[in-house]
């Protein structure tokens, strides 16, 4: 729960000029849209629609932005682990990526079954994670046809942890996941994405359709990349990634008004040597402030879809600042949901010990929004008093005893010890004490199992799915 | 006054000014220069952008705009190179294109841009491409090479499905194949029986020219 104000780094009158920009862009130059129903609900809502471009007018964008509302509701396969995303909360999401990367040569590879369900049973241990997402944190799986990985990735999470995941769309996978969440009664939170710039293709459109008819909320994502697919100042960038957010949450409030929508900032600049998007980079991290700035005056959640992709290949000093640095900078603009915990080099490597070197660094964040309370109680004039000038001590004051454990952070794995205690040690850092953390959670920690009959079931929609890509030639 | 003109296509270009470009390229052929020459200038200049490129003097953007004005120049001095009956000289053609269901193309502009800097006449056939609409491709231009890019596990398996079309089309044997993209490795390019890959975009021109053999 954040206490402190929110950072804030626009003026009224900038977010005022952005809006406007907005609402020009969705008003003129529209959003191409590759599907008949949805171009027909649009057209049928007053859009201007000429081919495939659609011209949203102001007023409709202004009703349905009323119509999103300020925090929503998710339920998770455990209690205590329902969520709701909004308002003052700031939530953090597990790492995505695609192969796990060995910790000593830095090479990659596919990670097994066995793998990502570790994976997933260590997001489950870690209080600071509380979401996981659909392509996390393994896409290339070992035996693992490609057009499976999203099915066999969201059955991981349900039956390695109880905490809400997310469900992405490719090749209507999204129909089989939709039945598999049904099966356990949990929710998702859908994925769904404008392809830059300013474009929505048939699949993404039939996806939002089926999320929408099963009831979930929405991660609408956002992903510019700064001079490449979107404009190369920020500005311009807020505005079109704006507007694709926004004319996704039209298509999603149309189909069933009231619908939760997270939005989503992926946007990076674009590194003109590699033509590769640059993560970690503090023109990202300008970009989210602003956008949640601008998503709070419009009273809709937000999530900062970059800190946890860096650039750097290694868990090092570079991961170290790319990821705390964004964290940070996100955290203190008020976004709701911060990606982090696990992957290393942008969402192609991920590795538990990552994770549970995040963990701290959530905490670290997490305890620096709860401030700190200023009453009588903690002036403590009385004790300042009392105490008086040297040798004057604190430390064996009850006010102390009370007060000190939470007017600090103590991290779970860094290196805290003196130097000579350091040196007995065997000189280990933080890296070391995540991997016997680590360790002793996949040793320890127990996650319920879905109760025998939904696991069947479970199982039986996975074969009809390998069944239904082996007829399309897809297996 | 060739010189002049010639002299000015390529500052069109090395200025990234595709308006100018076009305009120096139709004067080319008002005055009756040798289109032949008006192309090796601008190849020259694009390629004198794609070495400061490479030294990191100068950024993707300016690479891009010299690309975009040279593309801007480009079929008005082929027309007139065609219709003159000679044949430009180039290493040959390569159709280029990113596969079916993947729209990335930051990549794959970059490499034909490469291509185009170093001398091959370069088909872009666009994003999201059938693999039907490759094999076509080579079969029309008479393709040399065949540029695939994915930049998505589940899209690189294309690649694999348009080298067995061009197997059952006969196709196979008379053109090279060389792929790319983040998905792509050297392990599935071997495995799918690609002739080439390489990581980066700045080496898929020399490794077009070894699959040439120039």
């Amino acid at each position: 729960m954040r206490k402190t104000r929110p950072l804030e780094i626009l003026t009224d009158e900038q977010v005022e000029a952005i809006h406007e920009g907005t609402l020009e862009a969705l008003e003129n130059t529209g959003i191409n849209i590759f599907h008949d129903r949805a171009l027909k609900l649009l057209r049928d809502s007053g859009c201007d629609v000429t081919e495939n471009r659609v011209r949203f007018p102001s007023s409709l964008v202004e009703e349905c932005l009323r119509k999103v509302p300020s925090s929503f509701r998710m339920k998770a396969r455990n209690h205590e682990d329902d969520l709701r995303i909004g308002s003052n909360r700031l939530h953090f999401m597990y790492g995505a990526a695609m192969r796990i990367v060995d910790l000593e040569t830095w090479e990659t590879r596919p990670a097994t079954l066995k793998e990502l369900d570790d994976a997933t049973r260590i997001a489950d241990a870690l209080d600071t994670v509380h979401i996981i997402p659909d392509t996390a944190p393994y896409m290339e799986l070992v035996g693992v046809p490609p057009v499976m990985a999203y099915i066999m990735d969201i059955v991981s999470h349900l039956r390695n942890s109880t905490k809400i995941t997310v469900s992405g769309y490719q090749s209507d996978c999204e129909t089989f996941q939709i039945r598999i969440a049904k099966t356990v009664g949990v929710d998702m939170l859908a994925f769904i994405g404008a392809a830059a710039p300013l474009t929505f293709h048939q699949d993404s459109c039939e996806a939002l359709f089926r999320y929408a008819a099963a009831g979930f909320p929405f991660m609408v994502v956002a992903s510019d990349v700064m001079g490449g697919t979107g404009p190369a100042t920020i500005a311009g960038s807020l505005v079109s990634t704006n507007a694709e957010i926004i004319g996704t949450l039209i298509l999603i409030q149309l189909t069933r008004p009231g619908t939760g929508i997270l939005a989503s900032d992926y946007t990076m600049p674009l590194d003109m040597r590699t033509g590769h998007p640059c993560f970690g980079d503090v023109g990202a991290s300008l970009h989210t402030v602003a956008f949640t700035q601008i998503m709070r005056k419009y009273g809709i959640p937000t999530f900062a879809n970059s800190p946890g992709f860096a650039s750097s290949k290694k868990i090092d000093f570079q991961a170290a600042y790319e990821r705390s640095m964004s964290t940070l900078a996100a955290a203190l603009a008020g976004v709701n949901v911060i990606v982090l915990h696990g992957s290393i080099y942008g969402e192609y490597t991920f590795h538990p010990v990552q994770a549970v070197l995040d963990d701290d660094i959530a905490n670290w964040v997490g305890r620096l929004l709860q401030g700190f309370e200023v009453d009588d109680e903690t002036l403590a004039l009385n004790l300042i008093d009392e105490v008086g000038p040297i040798p004057g001590s604190y430390l064996g004051k009850p006010h102390t005893r009370k007060w000190w454990k939470s007017q600090q952070f103590i991290p779970q794995v860094a290196d805290r010890l003196t130097y000579p205690e350091w040196i007995r040690e065997g000189k280990k850092s933080a890296i070391e004490y995540a991997q016997a953390r680590m360790d002793e959670i996949l040793r320890t920690h127990h996650v319920p199992p879905i109760p025998r009959d939904q696991d069947q079931q479970i199982e039986a929609i996975v074969k009809e799915a390998e069944k239904h890509y082996a007829e399309r030639g897809l297996l | 006054m060739s010189e002049q003109i010639i002299e000015e296509l390529k500052k069109a270009i090395l200025e990234y000014d595709s308006v100018t470009a076009a305009r120096c390229a139709k004067k080319v052929v008002e005055e009756r220069i040798d289109p032949v020459k008006a192309l090796d200038a601008m190849v020259d200049a694009v390629r004198s952008v794609g070495d400061a490129f490479g030294k990191r003097e100068l950024w993707l953007p300016e690479l891009v705009g010299a690309a975009d004005a040279m593309q801007s120049a480009l079929p008005i001095i082929e027309e007139e190179i065609a219709k003159g009956g000679a044949t430009r000289q180039s290493l040959g053609t390569i159709v280029i294109g990113t596969v079916q269901g993947d729209i990335h193309s930051i990549g794959k502009n970059l490499v034909a841009t490469f291509l185009l800097a170093h001398g091959f006449e370069v088909r872009d056939l666009g994003v999201d491409i059938e693999a039907r609409q490759f094999v076509e491709a080579v079969g029309k231009w008479h393709a040399k090479v065949l540029a695939m890019s994915a930049l998505m596990t589940t899209t690189a398996p294309e690649q694999k499905k348009v080298i067995q079309m061009l197997t059952s089309e006969r196709l196979r044997d008379r053109v090279k194949v060389m792929v790319g993209g983040a998905a792509i490795t050297q392990e599935f390019a071997r495995e799918i029986g690609a002739d080439g890959y390489e990581s980066t975009a700045v080496q898929a021109a020399p490794l077009a020219r070894s699959l040439v053999g120039k």
